[in-house]
């Protein structure tokens, strides 16, 4: 099971994740982290660092959060390879700022 | 044990106890009540022989007095004879028996010796005594040892034939007891000498006091006697009404015990009854709010329970109904995708190639689906993969399903048919519901595969001579992600035994009991070493392993295709 919190500086709204991100976690989080991003309106960063795993419906909450604030103003970051690979493999290095 | 006999017993228990408990305490108070007038009698009668004492002492003390006077003078008189008839010799007097007798004669009265008798020779010794170890002793040590105080007397009596004086004297058997002596010295006549004589009172009077004592005994013993038998005869009075304050405390008590445990046991009876109906499913129970507060609270409470029971009962069966209705409809939408899911029926014609499949889903529908159909002369291939699981997984899948079947039906190169997949299910998807893809054409005529891959997993070539490559790393978007995304096509040769392994996320991501994941490389060796399976064959043991490896909690949907060309 995964946990998160997440945390205003300037005008960027980080989600500091860790653990499993699987689907039912994923469901638990997804309106609490939408509803923040919409209160937000800024730059978005979802922190992986400490993240084992992703299902995809944590890349479903990667596209939601991509469409409220523009993929340009999406950053996903500290992931490990394994996560890298997936998210370059289904193509969103591509659009998403990957770090 | 009924609560009524509990009470009974109780009841009688306590009876005993208290009436054990007042007994011993009437004993107690009976003995000290007792005590005291034993006590009483005895001060009373003692009181009774001290004024005997002082009464004897006030009426015999002149005549002792008397007495001892006459007798120190007969007995002076007997001495003066006896002397003068010896030439005056003093020397005859001293340790003279006949004399000494006559003194100590003189002491004894009815038997008891009671006086004492000395004669002295004044200023110097004693020289005769009723008691022998008195002779010789110089008369000043003498009148020290005897603590009286005669001695002026004794050379006053010069003036005076004779006088008398009281004295106490202190005998070494009762030290500090005083025995009153009555005294009185006679000087004999023509000579030097003096006869003491002495009487103890309380000697004289021991007899008496003896008598008086044993008396005094034998009254005490019999008030003690009466004293006894009174407090007998109350005890025996008091046992009487101990006994029948029991059968009258336990007359009463009894109904008022009946009548009392029926308050709680009824109550509690008809409790009973009702929460046996309760245990049959009865949960309209109406009781009779009545009893104590304690029983009333449990019976309010009991009725509460009953109407939440029934509550929650009517709200259970609806649920289960509402339940059973979802379950009937999920296995009625699982036999719809099963029905949509192509088979590999003996009507299905294998054009240079052999097809195997097997989709096992991780609830009862599944998110992942796989697709081959005929188009034209070439065969379509799909696997997909919709994002999440169960229902909306599922509702996901038969959209993204149709649309790819027609699509794919329509235009026939599958990167244009996945860019209109893309576009449609793009359309109204505030969700942000997508499927990975990968999706090929098979053309038999030119044994070659035609392909596109919308972020599904990429297919598994493995080689005539046992090589396994990945193909389809085209890293493109899901479908239905974002709306403008567009994906391109790609072509390989396929040779004869080359086989195509298509596969979802739910393989090699396969999680242990441990959380170890299935992983693409254990996957690559279970297809290396059975590779000589048939296409079907290879997928059923793939997806056992996979199973096994999940202990059959499988964690996602798991879907495999195999092509083979032959």
């Amino acid at each position: 099971m995964g946990k998160f919190n997440s945390c205003v500086t300037a005008d960027t709204l980080t989600f500091f994740f860790e653990g499993e991100l699987d689907t039912l976690f994923c469901m638990e989080i997804e309106e609490k982290v939408l509803t923040q991003i919409k209160i937000h309106k800024g730059k978005v960063v979802l922190d992986l660092k400490g993240v084992e795993y992703i299902a995809s419906s944590f890349i479903r909450l990667c596209g939601s959060a991509a469409s409220l604030v523009g993929a340009n103003n999406m950053t996903v970051s500290n992931m490990n390879k394994e996560i890298k690979k997936n998210l370059t493999k289904i193509g969103l290095a591509s659009v998403l700022n990957i770090k | 044990m009924k609560i009524r006999t509990k009470f009974t017993l109780i009841i009688v228990v306590v009876t005993i106890i208290l009436a054990f408990a007042l007994s011993i305490a009437n004993l107690v108070f009976d003995f000290a009540q007792q005590s005291n007038y034993l006590k009483f009698a005895n001060e009373h009668i003692n009181s009774f022989t001290k004024w005997n004492n002082e009464q004897a002492q006030k009426n015999l003390g002149p005549f002792a007095e008397n007495y001892i006077q006459l007798l120190a003078k007969d007995l002076g008189y007997i001495v003066r004879r006896d002397f003068l008839d010896n030439n005056n010799d003093y020397t005859y007097l001293k340790g003279n028996k006949k004399l000494r007798k006559i003194l100590l004669d003189s002491t004894y009265l009815n038997g008891l010796q009671v006086g004492y008798a000395a004669l002295v020779e004044r200023d110097d010794s004693i020289i005769l005594s009723s008691d022998l170890s008195d002779e010789g002793i110089d008369v000043r040590s003498w009148i020290l040892r005897s603590e009286i105080t005669i001695s002026e007397n004794l050379y006053a009596i010069n003036n005076a034939e004779s006088f008398n004086f009281y004295f106490q004297y202190f005998p070494d058997d009762t030290p500090g007891v005083p025995d009153n002596e009555y005294a009185s010295a006679f000087k004999i006549p023509d000579t030097e000498l003096v006869l003491i004589y002495s009487l103890s009172l309380d000697d004289y009077m021991q007899p008496i006091n003896d008598e008086l004592s044993k008396k005094r005994g034998l009254e005490a013993r019999r008030i003690l006697d009466k004293i006894n038998l009174a407090f007998e005869e109350d005890r025996i009075y008091s046992l009487i009404f101990s006994l029948v304050s029991l059968i009258i405390i336990y007359l009463f008590s009894i109904p008022l015990i009946m009548w009392f445990s029926k308050s709680i046991t009824e109550p509690i009876r008809k409790l009973r009854d009702e929460v046996l109906k309760l245990g049959r499913g009865q949960f309209n129970i109406s009781l009779k709010v009545q009893g104590s507060d304690e029983i009333r609270d449990l019976l309010g409470s009991m009725n509460y329970l009953g109407s939440e029971l029934s509550q929650y009962t009517e709200n259970l069966k609806t649920e289960i109904m509402q339940r059973q209705r979802i379950e009937t409809e999920i296995d009625i939408a699982h036999r719809i995708q099963e029905t949509t899911l192509p088979k590999i029926g003996s009507d299905f014609v294998f054009n240079g190639f052999e097809l195997g499949v097997k989709l096992l889903p991780a609830d009862k529908v599944a998110g992942d689906f796989y697709e081959f159909f005929y188009c034209g002369d070439k065969l379509a291939l799909a696997v997909a993969d919709v994002s999440g699981k169960g229902i909306s997984a599922a509702f996901f899948m038969s959209i993204s399903k149709a649309i790819m079947h027609n699509s794919l039906l329509q235009y026939n190169e599958p990167d244009v048919a996945l860019t209109e997949v893309n576009r449609l299910l793009s359309m109204r998807n505030d969700t942000n519901m997508f499927a990975t893809v990968f999706v090929g054409f098979f053309d038999p005529d030119s044994s070659t595969f035609t392909f596109s891959n919308a972020g599904h997993e990429n297919v598994l070539l493995v080689k005539a001579d046992g090589s396994i490559t990945e193909i389809g790393q085209h890293e493109r978007p899901p479908v239905g992600f974002f709306s403008d995304s567009t994906y391109r096509s790609e072509i390989v040769k396929l040779e004869k035994n080359d086989v195509m392994i298509f596969y979802t996320d739910g393989i090699t991501e396969a999680r242990s009991p441990a959380k170890e994941f299935f992983g693409l490389d254990n996957l690559k060796k279970l297809i290396e070493s059975n590779i000589s399976l048939n296409p079907q064959d290879l997928c059923d043991f793939i997806v056992d392993k996979v199973n096994d490896f999940e202990d059959g909690r499988l964690y996602d949907d798991v879907t495999i295709m195999i092509f083979k060309k032959v």
